[in-house]
């Protein structure tokens, strides 16, 4: 068979499977993300978070354990949350370890590995999922927000006073952003005192045009997920299970390209039997972090600039943890 | 343009949530996703369309919306709505806007229009076929269920045992299982799957049934190797089948493969659900 063959039809079956699977996620995130919008007060985030960016970090990283969310949903609720206060890392943290640090993923891994030490996985997938993601949350903690967020949304952000005039000089907009605007200001206030239909209506209206907007990126990652999933033959990769740097590098692109969803990843990656363990660890761990329908959904959020280095950056850093995990495993 | 604003965002609602609904409706929605996630299917295009009239009817004012600096369009270009935000209006609907409502529109209507029931042959010929059957998802359940502890499975009236494909690679890996079909007369329902070349001879072919886990992207096949005294059973790759014959088991390297000596290859309907779960 070669390498490469589209078949239209095989591609429109894994295209809409992926969208139909997705989409009741999207849509409950969208919908979670238009409340928030409307019934959360500007600030209340920020003021329950402790105030100590660590501790923000480390409790927003286990937050998935009580509020999961799947990745297609997760990217609106952030918008919005990030809107209302969340500090941009403690968002970051909750962002990339929500799809993982859950009770779901942990019994589907642990299924899906039951003759290959289950408990091994799930442990580490938790573990390691946990640990990127803060140490990715540390890392954005000392950038610059208009380096991180893009310019609609920042806009949009409730900031200091002095954050805001230093995330427009780095953003070197030249548009007048944050709170120095008082009419932005006045509609805020004038939104949270609104009657509760009119609230519910709001929030129904901004999840609307969530869902679209976040509906975009979705349809175009889908898109190119099935073209790998079903033009491009599996013994591409087959190849590069031999070598442990290659494996670990094979199976997190692979982790990208398919875009699965992380509660039933696991299953598919057990069955890599050529693959070395901790290749299949690569591969359930950057997976629900990053792939090709992530890499478009969150432009939403973040600058295109800081997606590509997220993306690299997860990469580089769980393909480390797990080639070092390689050397003390003896597997 | 401020009305074809103004209606395309509702109208694109409307257009997910009635395919959505349509497919659920349909029973195709079976063709694509688990039994466990189709009712959200459901759920949420009816919530589309809720949602659709609502953005048709109801009109902010004044909305604290993300779009306040709106200099650039793919951001955004569903969201050219056109009531005022923060004293600047946008009531035009650009390039970039009408490009993202294609998007979100077309490969939707086309996917949906051209979809068939199940994937090509080559595409399951090239993934590889579930060799033990204790790997699959909910496993342990289905091996525990109370029809593989009963010796004395019941024949058909035609004198033939129902047995699925997951039931007869079960039964190369657990001898109990093994001992309720091996030299039985069997009846097996799946799709027909010919060498991609054919080689003459004896006409051999894999009875495939493929397993789900979540949706039709991660399917993977379950086979048996099919070994038929009849000739070809005139069916399409993929095409339905039902194998009457006796099961027996290969060695090779070590591990038992089951194999099916046919003495009755015939089309039949698919099953109510094409895949194993």
């Amino acid at each position: 068979m070669p390498w490469f063959s589209f078949n239209l039809h095989d591609f429109s079956i894994s295209f809409l499977s992926i969208l139909f699977e997705g989409v009741p996620f999207m849509f409950i995130g969208t919908l979670i993300a238009g409340f928030i919008d409307a019934f959360v007060p500007a600030g209340a985030v920020e003021k329950r978070l402790p105030k100590s960016p660590a501790l923000s970090i480390g409790l927003c990283g286990l937050l998935g354990a009580i509020l999961p969310m799947c990745e297609c949903g997760i990217v609106p609720v952030i918008r919005r949350m990030l809107r209302k206060g969340l500090p941009v890392s403690s968002a970051i943290a909750y962002l990339l370890a929500a799809p993982i640090v859950n009770v779901v993923v942990a019994i589907s891994t642990f299924a899906a590995f039951r003759g290959e030490y289950p408990w091994l996985m799930t442990g580490l997938r938790l573990g390691l999922g946990f640990s990127v993601a803060v140490a990715a949350a540390h890392v954005v903690h000392r950038l610059p927000v208009a380096w991180v967020l893009n310019r609609t949304l920042l806009a949009g952000m409730r900031l200091p006073r002095r954050a805001a005039d230093a995330a427009a000089d780095d953003a070197d907009t030249g548009v007048s952003i944050g709170f120095a605007n008082a009419g932005a200001e006045a509609l805020v206030e004038a939104r949270e005192s609104a009657s509760l239909p009119r609230k519910t209506i709001s929030a129904v209206r901004c999840a609307a045009f969530d869902f679209l907007d976040i509906g975009f990126y979705l349809v175009i990652g889908a898109a190119i997920t099935s073209v790998f999933n079903t033009a491009v033959s599996p013994s591409v990769i087959l190849p590069l299970a031999t070598n442990p740097v290659l494996a670990i590098g094979g199976m997190e692109t692979l982790a990208m390209l398919l875009s699965l969803c992380s509660t039933s990843d696991a299953f598919i990656a057990a069955n890599f039997f050529a693959f070395p363990f901790v290749a299949k660890l690569a591969f359930l761990v950057l997976g629900p972090m990053m792939d090709v329908k992530l890499l478009f959904m969150y432009q939403m959020v973040f600058t295109k600039k800081f997606t590509m280095a997220l993306a690299a950056g997860l990469f580089l850093l769980i393909g480390l943890a797990c080639l070092v995990l390689n050397g003390l495993l003896p597997l | 343009m401020k009305t074809l604003s103004r209606i395309l965002a509702p109208l694109t609602l409307l257009e997910w949530g009635a395919i959505l609904l349509y497919f659920y409706a349909s029973d195709r929605l079976a063709d694509l996703l688990h039994p466990s996630f189709r009712p959200l299917v459901l759920v949420t295009g009816v919530l589309l369309l809720g949602v659709a009239l609502v953005v048709a009817f109801f009109h902010e004012e004044k909305c604290t919306h993300d779009h306040s600096a709106h200099d650039h369009d793919h951001d955004h270009a569903a969201h050219d709505h056109d009531h005022d935000h923060d004293g600047h209006g946008h009531s035009t609907l650009t390039i970039g806007g009408m490009l993202a409502f294609l998007v979100l529109c077309l490969p939707l209507a086309l996917a949906a229009a051209v979809s068939p029931e199940s994937f090509s042959a080559d595409l399951v010929r090239s993934r590889s076929a579930v060799a033990d059957p204790a790997t699959l998802p909910g496993s342990a359940a289905r091996a525990q269920a109370e029809e593989y502890r009963n010796p004395y499975l019941e024949p058909n009236a035609e004198g033939n045992v129902r047995a699925e494909v997951i039931d007869l690679l079960y039964a190369a890996v657990d001898p109990a299982i093994r001992a309720d079909f091996e030299g039985k007369s069997l009846e097996i329902v799946g799709q027909y799957l010919p060498p991609a070349q054919r080689d003459g001879g004896a006409e051999a072919f894999q009875l495939v049934r493929l397993f789900m886990s979540c949706c039709a992207a991660d399917v993977r096949p379950l086979a048996v190797e099919v070994v038929s005294v009849t000739e070809s059973p005139g069916v399409a790759p993929m095409g339905w089948v039902k194998v009457v014959g006796t099961l027996t088991f290969e060695s090779l390297g070590g591990k038992l493969t089951p194999v099916v000596l046919a003495t009755a290859v015939t089309p039949t309907e698919s099953p109510e659900e094409q895949y194993v779960y």
